[in-house]
């Protein structure tokens, strides 16, 4: 709904952009070679003109503050300012988007979503500034010499960071407050280009903050020492910088996707009038849309990262998958199924808006069965924790019939799998409200049918075969036809419905708020399933440098340079998670409270 | 259902699906050189 009375958080935001941003400048100029002289080899270096190695550090050179665990204080802040920053990145992406399906439609329901998409969006903006600034803080507090070296090495970065920041603060504020204002005509086209510059310079942060974490776990631009060259470009452009910025890029897409939902289905909960939960409940429909697209191809991100990793050290690739952290796979395995399980539900519950959809219920059952056989295999562990009894019982760590499911072939086939009968989720979604007319509509389901019945019979047969009576480069290799196919099925299915249904009949009118309470959960779940799982993960590649600030080349000799248990781990997570919840459900409450108005009767004079 | 209505098509479908399916294989396998059929 509209908001012709915006509140007063933009000058707020501002003011904490300016600090945070003024801090980061100050800092980035005058803190690193003066606040630390006690690396005088560094600071001397610098001001030559070349540059010293990576500082040697031990237990002293940390600082204790007030009995806080640094670790535990950087971590916080770290997750709670991605998950904000993943957010508020992603969020003016889809707006854009909405907007110009709105100028094209003139359909004026999406200027108006948008429009509140990205009203969520900028309370969420003034938290992102703040958790950034506290992460900053507590960096330079707990991890001084980390820091200074780190911005030895991304110096101009980290200043032009600052400079994006204030771009990105003016950009929004004028992309937002001047909504109303900048409508119809020229007047429209100049608030899209606002919107396409908000989008290049929040993904251009984004890039620039990527390649600092993917230095530390690949770096380059240096020697074995740690000196650096002098060619920042070269530290930027690291080997996992790539794989980060697109798995980032589209997660972040499915994650705003998913709290905008949530705020949806919030809203839907508390509408009072039939018009309301409507305009929520379409709301809700198209974020989970947003949120399945970019779901889709987020496994194949994830794995092309993974296999990175494993390209660049497989010592890391090891302790990934096949050390420590392989159990928080199977939590990983766990949630993303979580994920399908709730995004599909919400689909086959969004049917019921459809008279039409009684045709295509009775399917429901098995797209349901075979998303959950795939959901088992996915989660089967290889090597069970066992106690010494449990092992003899069982004659092995691996379980005689369902060891073989622990390995990525099945894994990989299992997802594909998934990925495609969620498409079919949708596609049904689809067809539900219509009847086609074209002559050819039974050769052209029956074409539909052959295409993913040899889909999957590919899939599993590049599985199996690869998977099972191959060597290891095959099993990784096959996986790339595998995900080609599950393309080309998606790719296939609907340009052929598109032909199928053009020009088709409408059963109906859809029933927007025709949706039951328990799907707007869904929409809950699919939030919290994905903030979890982001924590889980962004730890475990994060973790993976074990003892090293940067690897191989800045030793990590603090006290807490040991991998935590994995249930310590999950519950700083799990603690964060929560804390982000909480904020989010304060933002969701101001962007309720900012559209509300009192009328004071009798307070005012006249 | 009818024969040539719905049978033909998804015949023809599968054998025409089946074959563009094995060549992307064949295709994706050999760009990673290695083949298609395993070979010691």
């Amino acid at each position: 709904m509209k908001d012709p009375h915006p509140t007063q958080r933009g000058p707020a935001s501002a003011m904490i952009a300016f600090v945070v941003a003024l801090a980061a400048v100050f800092l980035l100029a005058f803190g690193p070679v003066d606040a630390l002289a006690a690396e005088p080899a560094a600071a001397d270096g610098v001001a030559a003109g070349s540059y010293a190695p990576a500082p040697k550090l031990t237990a002293a050179d940390y600082p204790t503050i007030a009995g806080i665990n640094s670790r535990v204080a950087v971590w916080i802040f770290a997750q709670l300012h991605l998950w904000f920053a993943a957010f508020v990145l992603a969020v003016p992406i889809f707006v854009f988007i909405i907007e110009v399906i709105g100028m094209r439609t003139r359909d004026k329901r999406y200027d108006d979503m948008a429009y509140e998409f990205i009203k969520v969006a900028i309370t969420a903006y003034s938290l992102t500034a703040i958790l950034g600034g506290g992460l900053l803080f507590s960096l330079i507090l707990f991890y001084p010499h980390l820091f200074t070296y780190l911005s030895t090495i991304f110096s101009a970065s980290m200043f032009y960071y600052a400079l994006l920041f204030f771009a990105e603060s003016a950009v929004l504020y004028v992309y937002y407050y001047g909504w109303h204002w900048l409508q119809g005509g020229f007047k429209k086209w100049v608030h899209l280009s606002l919107g396409l510059i908000l989008n290049a310079v929040g993904t251009t942060l984004m890039l620039l903050a990527n390649a600092w974490l993917t230095f530390m776990m690949s770096p380059a631009g240096v020697d074995a020492a740690g000196v650096f060259s002098g060619d920042a470009w070269a530290a930027i452009h690291n080997f996992l910088w790539n794989p980060i910025n697109i798995h980032r890029f589209v997660a972040n897409i499915a994650y705003g996707g998913s709290i905008v939902g949530a705020y949806a289905a919030f809203k839907f909960l508390t509408a009072t009038g039939n018009q309301e939960k409507a305009h929520y409940d379409w709301m809700g429909y198209n974020a989970n849309f947003i949120a399945i697209c970019a779901l889709l191809p987020l496994p194949f991100a994830g794995y092309y990262l993974a296999a990175e990793i494993y390209a660049y050290s497989q010592q890391m690739g090891i302790t990934l998958m096949g050390g420590i952290f392989a159990w928080l796979f199977i939590i990983q395995a766990v949630l993303i199924g979580t994920l399908f399980l709730s995004a599909n539900y919400y689909l086959w519950c969004g049917m019921g808006r459809s008279d039409g959809a009684k045709r295509y219920t009775k399917y429901i059952k098995y797209i349901a069965i075979v998303l959950i056989g795939a959901f088992l295999v996915w989660f089967t562990p290889h090597t069970l924790v066992l106690t010494n009894e449990e092992l003899k019982a069982l004659g092995g760590p691996h379980h005689k019939i369902l060891g073989p499911l622990g390995i990525m072939p099945a894994k990989n086939t299992a997802v594909n799998v998934m990925i495609i009968f969620t498409a079919l989720s949708f596609m049904f979604y689809r067809r539900a409200n219509k009847v086609a007319t074209v002559s050819w509509v039974n050769a052209g389901n029956a074409i539909q049918v052959a295409l993913f019945t040899t889909g999957i019979a590919n899939i599993m047969f590049l599985g199996i075969y690869h998977g099972y009576f191959t060597n290891t480069v095959y099993k990784v290799a096959a996986s790339i036809p595998q995900v080609l196919t599950t393309v080309a099925v998606i790719v296939g299915s609907i340009t052929l419905d598109s032909f199928i249904y053009r020009g088709a009949k409408e059963v109906g009118p859809l029933h927007w708020g025709r949706i039951p309470g328990r799907a707007q959960y869904a929409l809950f779940l699919l939030a919290v399933s994905f903030t979890w799982l982001m924590g889980l993960m962004g730890y475990i590649r994060s973790g993976i440098r074990q003892h090293w600030h940067v690897l191989d080349i800045m030793r990590d000799a603090s006290p807490d340079a040991f991998t935590p248990t994995l249930g310590y781990a999950a519950n700083v997570v799990s603690v964060a998670a929560i804390l982000f919840m909480a904020m989010v459900i304060f933002v969701f409450w101001i962007a309720q409270v900012s559209g509300s108005k009192t009328l004071p009767a009798g307070y005012w004079k006249g | 259902m009818s024969v040539k209505g719905y049978f033909l098509p998804f015949v023809a479908g599968l054998v025409v699906f089946t074959a563009a399916f094995l060549l992307l294989d064949t295709a994706v396998m050999n760009m990673q050189g290695l083949g298609l059929i395993f070979h010691q």
